[in-house]
This record gives structure tokens, sequence and C-alpha cells, in this order.
């Protein structure tokens, strides 16, 4: 960024010096042009380009802001936008369409949006479309591309030419797979990806994460209305992996390379009885837990459903000690006070010799007696880690 | 930070209308253009700031003291920017941008602009003339022309009397 000119100082001075009256004196005018043209980069094009009927200073300023920011805007101002423009490069595009009110943007014009954005280097791309149609496969030939955020958007091919050789952050919300095999092959054409964020609303059989600069993976299964997305089997192969963070994230088979690298994993479980076997991918998900033997900090977000706790009953008093000396937070969610409940709380707490803090929160439902008698059980069992505090919510 | 090494270097800045402030060093190379002098090394004695009065200064100050003293936790950041920033009129956060932008503090610079950008949003033009003071200079006829070429941008905006 460009030092403020000496001028604009100076004339400020004089400004203040002319009149006590503020209300005449046009701060915002007198800014450099580099400084206006980062203020007008927060807003959405649309009310960036207004900005130029107020004064002669202002009739082009909006026209040089390397960014376009549509937001439920149809094609006239996309076009009018793209055409009145001066500036040779757009480091930023996002389409956002509303999902309530969608406008159409035919196939080809969406081609030429995204032609538009790539002549003009392009590094950033937000596009949020609610479209099954397949995406422009230029993109996915974008060598200046260094984010790029999909949300609900058209098909991405199983097979053909992927070619990103910038891209470093990825997210997927809610995508619309050709097959399972579609994001192997996108994430093939990435290989200088580093952060990745996966977010699914429907069944995968195999989902296969393969990326060798991936420091931070998060992966989520969200509910697509009526219910969750699931995936049978989850193949891992990042060699540099940091972080993890896997919510709601249910699987068969959890097959992994080596994750030496992992220090930090956050598991999310949150209760959703719907699932029919949950008890399966519960298991799966626990052997994963076990293996995360460089893990520092380990979040553990466990939710409590009548098959679950169950499950966990065995598996949480089986926790390894090598990956509990480690773990410095555990957040446990819905605990009733059961018996079994308070039985590996009690393990966990005696066994986890670095833990910070213990989050548990209970059910609001829960009788006055019932906390108490929790608070009062849980508060009396010994605890390996003297820094250790245990929080109730 | 300054680790158990040693005592933390201050440095010592001075504001355009001659107040001196100190400031710990690792606090204020959150600024790239004071970054740099220290480590061209010429930071011994006082950073004179041409650009930046005492007032806008302390306040920046503040700022390097607060956002420093959070560690790497972007969320908690923002919140600290946000509350930062909430109480400041709109004369403050010009003055603010200005000296952001001369001591190339990009963090500063850009919760600042966003903030200001956040007041423009959805409002008319004859709204933001009259908050920020800005004068229309052009002709009626000019004004016409300008308003033609940018009705697409009419779409969304809030009534002309909610001053």
């Amino acid at each position: 960024m460009a030092i403020a000119s000496e001028q604009h100082g100076g004339k400020r001075l004089k400004h203040s010096q002319q009149t006590t009256l503020s209300l005449s004196i046009d701060r915002l005018s007198e800014l450099p042009d580099s400084v206006l043209t980062h203020i007008l980069s927060f807003l959405k094009t649309k009310f960036s380009a207004r900005t130029s009927i107020l004064g002669q200073r202002w009739r082009h300023l909006w026209a040089y802001v390397p960014i376009l920011d549509f937001r439920q805007d149809n094609q006239e101002t996309i076009n009018s936008a793209m055409l009145l423009r001066k500036v040779q490069t757009t480091n930023f595009l996002r389409l956002y369409n509303s999902y309530y009110y969608p406008f159409e943007y035919s196939d080809r014009q969406l081609q030429t949006w995204v032609t538009f954005a790539m002549a003009r280097n392009v590094k950033r791309l937000d596009l949020f479309l609610h479209s099954i149609n397949p995406l422009p496969r230029c993109l996915l030939t974008c060598k200046t591309l260094v984010y790029m955020r999909l949300v609900a958007c058209g098909v991405n091919p199983s097979s053909g030419n992927v070619c990103l050789p910038s891209l470093k952050d990825l997210v997927l919300y809610c995508v619309y797979f050709e097959s399972d095999e579609s994001l192997q092959n996108l994430l093939s054409g990435c290989p200088a990806l580093e952060y990745l964020t996966i977010i699914l609303n429907r069944d995968m059989v195999y989902c296969n994460v393969s990326s060798p600069k991936m420091k931070r993976l998060r992966l989520e299964f969200v509910s697509n209305g009526t219910t969750c997305g699931r995936c049978d089997r989850l193949e891992i192969n990042a060699p540099v992996l940091k972080y993890l963070k896997m919510v709601n994230s249910f699987f068969e088979h959890i097959k992994c390379g080596v994750l030496n690298s992992l220090i930090e994993a956050d598991i999310n479980l949150v209760n959703d009885n719907n699932k029919p076997d949950y008890l399966l991918y519960s298991r799966s998900l626990m052997e994963f837990i076990d293996r995360l033997r460089n893990v520092k900090r380990l979040k553990l977000e466990l939710s409590y459903c009548p098959k679950f706790g169950e499950e966990t009953k065995g598996w949480m008093e089986k926790v390894p000690t090598c990956v509990l000396s480690h773990v410095k937070i555990i957040k446990l969610v819905n605990i009733k006070g059961k018996k079994h409940e308070l039985g590996y709380i009690k393990y966990l707490l005696r066994n986890a010799k670095v833990l910070e803090r213990m989050e548990i929160s209970y059910p609001g439902s829960l009788a006055w007696e019932e906390k108490i008698h929790l608070l009062h059980e849980i508060s009396s069992f010994r605890r390996a880690s003297e820094e250790c505090e245990v929080a109730f919510e | 930070m300054a680790a158990e090494t040693g005592t933390p270097t201050t440095l010592t800045l001075k504001s355009n209308d001659d107040e001196l402030f100190s400031v710990a060093e690792s606090a204020a190379i959150l600024s790239v253009t004071i970054r740099n002098m220290v480590e061209d090394g010429c930071a011994g004695g006082v950073i004179p700031l041409d650009n930046v009065d005492g007032k806008t200064l302390a306040s920046v100050i503040t700022y390097m003291n607060g956002i420093s003293a959070i560690p790497a936790d972007e969320e908690k950041k923002k919140s600290y920017r946000d509350k930062f920033l909430s109480d400041k009129d709109f004369e403050t956060l010009a003055d603010m941008v200005l000296a952001a932008n001369y001591l190339n503090m990009s963090c500063l610079m850009d919760a600042v602009s966003a903030k200001i950008a956040q007041v423009m949003e959805k409002k008319s033009v004859g709204w933001v003339r009259r908050k920020f003071g800005i004068e229309n200079d052009y002709t009626p006829e000019e004004e016409a022309a300008v308003k033609e070429e940018h009705k697409w941008t009419f779409e969304g905006v809030e009534t002309d009397d909610d001053n």
C-alpha cells in the first residue's frame, strides 16, 4: 500500500485551521485514491459503483477496485459492472445467487464471467450458485487461482484435465460431484493445496482425500433436510497433515496413510438418532482416534444417543493411555449422569495426564437434583492433571 | 514476543505534533513501516512519524498493544478489533485509516476500511453525501448522465429520507 501523500496530510491541516465547523469538511473525499479504493473493496460491487454519483472525485474510483462482489445480482448488473471496469486485474470474484429467488444464469453466461476473471488473473473465487449445472471447464485449469470456494455448485467432473497449480485453499460446500472419483480427480490437479474443507450433504461410497502438501483438513457431513450424508469408506493420504477436524463424519472403514505430522485433531460427533448404522460408524472412528499417536491437542466432542452410549462405554475406558497422555481438551456433550457416563469420565480424568480442560454439557431437561448429583460426583473424581479444570455448561 | 531472553525492547515514536510515545517493539512492528526501520537499524533514537498526529497515534498504539497481547486466535483478534472500533466516530476512523495506510498495518487498515464501508452500504447517494459532507460538484446534466449510466446500481437502496 502506498504511503499517504504529503499533499493530503498538508491539505488536512489547512482544513482544520480554516474551519472548526467539521460538518463542511469532506474527510472522505480527501483520502488518497489507494485508500478510497481499498474502502470500496469492502462493498458489494453494486454499492461501490453507486458511489460514482457522489461527485467528480468519485466518478471512476469504483472501476479501479480489483474486486468484483456480486450478491443476488441479475445478469444486467453483472454485465454492466464488468463492462465499465477500468482496472486490468480482478483479484477476487464472488457470485452469490439467492437460494429462494435465484436468478437464471445460462452456462454460457457463467463461462463468460469466469473467463473475464481468469483473463484478469483472478486469485480468489467464491461461487455460490444453487445450480447443479456443470461449472465451466476452463475454471479447472486456472493458473492464478489461490483460493476457491464452491458452494452448492454444479457437477464436478469425474475425469478430465484439472490443473490448478497455485491453489492453496479449497472449500467444497455441498458441491455436486458427478461421481466419487470427482473429488480424487479434482485434488490430483491441486499439487500446492494446503487447506481443504469438504462439507457434504449427500452420500458417497468412497471418499479419497489425498494431497501431498495438505496441512489442514476439515471433513463434515451436514443434513440436507431429511437425512445426513454418509460415506462408507474414507481414505486419507496426507503425510504432512497437521490439523484435522471431523464433524459428524461416520465411516464404516477409515484407511489412512501415515499421519505422523498430525498434532491437532478435533473430532465432533453430534447425536443423530436417524442414522441406522451409528454403531458401526462410531466404532471405526474410535479405532481411527486410537491411531492418532502424535496428536498433542485432541478435542473430542461426543454426544450421547442410547446406542452410541453403549458403544462408547467400552471404548472410552479403553482409550489407550498413550493417546490420553497428550490430550489437552475433552468436550463431552449431553451428559445425563448415567452410571457408565460417570464411569468413563472418571477413567478419563484419572488417566489424562496433561488435560487442561474438560467441558461437560448436560441437557436443559435435566432435573435440578440430577444436576447437583452429576456435579458432585464428577468434582470428587481424582484428576491426573493438576492443571485440569472441569467446566459444566 | 520478546521472550525471557532479556528485557523487552522499547521504541519511542514521535507524532507530527511532537508528542512522544514509548511502545514495546514487539507490538510496534505490527507496522511494516516501523518494522522496516527497525530492521534497517534506524530505530535507535526517536522514530518520527510525520503523517500521524498525537491523538491518532495514541489510539493506534492502544490497538497495537491490545492486538499483540492476543495469541494466534483469529476470532479473538477479530472481536478485539470490532470492540476497539465500535465507539470511534467517522473523523477518528478517517484519521486511523490514513495512519494505518502510512504505517502499513494491513489488519487495522482492513478493519477500519470495512467499518467505513459498512456505514455506506445500502445507503442512498444523498445520505452518504450528507453523512460525510461530500460536495456534489456535478452539473445537473452531468449528474443525470452518470445516474443513467449507473441505473443498474439502484436496486436495494434505502430511501433517501433516512438521515
